[in-house]
């Protein structure tokens, strides 16, 4: 089984390995943290949408603050992992979904005979739009959100660009998961994202130079253990975490401000008492 | 049909070949951002290239699809609209009042008659701006009424059951809000609350209640439809307005 000798470029080429690393650590927690984000954020967002999920799982003030902490946890443990994880692996794999070399285009042309890298064509668009899409989900989910304090930003194609976003993304990610969870062919590379190592005969079907570079270099794409982050990066993810806590704290606070359950008669004292308690929130609404 | 190589890259294997990722990240961008001006535009041209299909989806399928920030979009508690006749239709006016009446069609129709134009907000999103209301407003509504010194809010009930919701007496005496009959210079159409239904432009839709059928007095407000199920009972879309 591991043995593939065909795919040993030269007889002084190590044998091999069984498993290969193919995701860092880093890589795989990006992943996880951005599943987790887009997930609870399409759960929250789709029961603000749609009336008939109306009262699901609490009431509508709860779910929009529910909504906008997910962000702000999504975004903060991104960064963290930016500032404490493997950058030198992140910024190559940055490099890696950019470039599409011939064999790239092969591959999207015809069909899927034609060698690849660690990813493949597809892969590395459906990871560089999928980045597209949370920009955009982003930029347009903040315009709404300042929106609604000022009557300026709201933009006629907003919601359009909110809700196009989250169809098309939500339609790649079907894809995504059905070659991932359920396509036997391609199942295993479950196992590359979840524990980080994929069969070696496994890669060499699908990521055939990939494979000969790996086992060329055998410490191509392993991340490095004993990197350690520096006390400048520590301190950094420190205060971005304190940022982001923060930030979660007064949009939690400032979306459920208006379900206090105050009687409608009363002259409004209610926003500046509650002004006061966001006086975290970068931009509060004037009373 | 293959792309000629660019000399300055390996022309296969990590990091080789033509930036693609990136131009593709920067059109979309650009398509994204042409989207937040006109993108409502063509998506409403989009929706009436479609409508002969999605007009046969199920309404909770229709109501996922992504459709025009602008324009109505329809949203119903009951498997059916109510119908109107104008001949058997009656608005009944009672609770904390000293004369309980029923007004027919017609009756309302000779009412001291109102008119506005008025953006109308749903709470998901959606705007149509500049709707052009006529109707009559709650205080001409309510003056043969004459409602008792307790009474401080209207139960405004809708035909449709079990839709319902409420306004106190001070919001519904804003200056623009009204009981409207016609909309666009038409009368209202059956999906918009025929014959008559509340617009209080300064909340949320769910405040305007369609096919109001009875409005009662009471001394405290009690939660709509929406607001048992976790709505704000004051909708009002820039606090500031709140009375």
């Amino acid at each position: 089984m591991p043995s593939k000798p065909a795919a040993a470029p030269a007889a002084t080429a190590p044998r091999p390995p069984l498993l290969l690393v193919r995701f860092s650590a880093t890589e795989r927690w990006l992943h996880w943290i951005h599943t987790a984000g887009f997930l609870g954020m399409l759960a929250t967002g789709l029961m603000l949408y749609l009336p008939g999920l109306t009262g699901l799982l609490g009431s509508r003030p709860t779910l929009k603050a529910a909504h906008l902490v997910i962000v702000a946890a999504w975004i903060t443990a991104l960064l963290l992992m930016l500032i404490l994880g493997n950058r030198p692996a992140l910024r190559s794999a940055l490099r890696e979904i950019d470039r599409m070399d011939h064999e790239d285009w092969q591959w999207l042309r015809r069909g899927r005979k034609a060698a690849q890298g660690r990813l493949n064509a597809g892969q590395k668009l459906h990871a560089v739009i999928q980045i597209g899409f949370a920009v955009l989900l982003l930029v347009s989910g903040t315009l709404l959100w300042l929106g609604e304090r000022d009557h300026a930003l709201r933009l006629a194609g907003t919601i359009t660009v909110h809700d196009i976003a989250t169809l098309l993304a939500v339609l790649l990610l079907v894809g995504h998961l059905w070659l991932a969870l359920i396509w036997p062919p391609t199942r295993h590379a479950m196992r590359g994202i979840t524990r980080g190592t994929v069969r070696a005969d496994w890669a060499t079907r699908h990521h055939r130079d990939w494979v000969k570079l790996a086992t060329a270099t055998t410490t191509a794409t392993t991340p490095s253990p004993g990197r350690r982050p520096g006390r400048g990066a520590v301190l950094l993810a420190v205060l971005t975490a304190a940022a982001g806590t923060a930030g979660a704290i007064a949009l939690a606070a400032d979306a459920t401000r208006g379900s206090r359950p105050g009687p409608g008669a009363s002259a409004a004292p209610a926003p500046t008492a509650a002004a006061a308690q966001t006086s975290t929130s970068t931009s509060s609404s004037t009373p | 049909m293959d792309r000629p190589p660019d000399p300055s890259v390996p022309a296969s294997g990590p990091g080789a070949g033509a930036p693609v990722g990136r131009r593709v990240f920067l059109s979309m961008m650009a398509a994204g951002g042409a989207s937040l001006v006109w993108g409502d535009s063509a998506l409403r041209t989009a929706g009436q290239l479609f409508r002969p299909v999605t007009d046969q989806l199920p309404a909770g399928v229709r109501a996922a699809l992504p459709a025009p920030s602008s324009g109505w979009r329809i949203y119903t508690v009951a498997s059916t609209m109510p119908t109107f006749d104008p001949a058997s239709w009656r608005l009944r006016i009672d609770g904390l009042v000293e004369n309980p009446m029923t007004l027919t069609y017609r009756q309302l129709l000779a009412l001291p008659q109102a008119r506005q134009a008025s953006d109308f907000h749903c709470v998901t999103g959606w705007t149509v701006s500049g709707v052009r209301w006529n109707g009559v407003r709650f205080s001409d509504l309510l003056a043969a009424a004459r409602p008792t010194a307790g009474a401080t809010a209207l139960n405004i009930v809708s035909a449709e059951t079990p839709y319902v919701d409420t306004l106190t007496l001070r919001q519904a005496m804003v200056a623009d809000v009204m009981l409207a009959h016609h909309m666009d210079g038409r009368p209202l159409s059956r999906p918009h609350g025929a014959p008559v239904r509340v617009v209080m432009p300064k909340m949320y839709g769910y405040k305007s209640v369609k096919w109001v059928s009875r409005i009662q007095l009471v001394d405290t407000p009690r939660p709509g439809y929406w607001e048992q199920r976790g709505y704000d009972q004051d909708a009002w879309i820039n606090p500031a307005d709140a009375v």
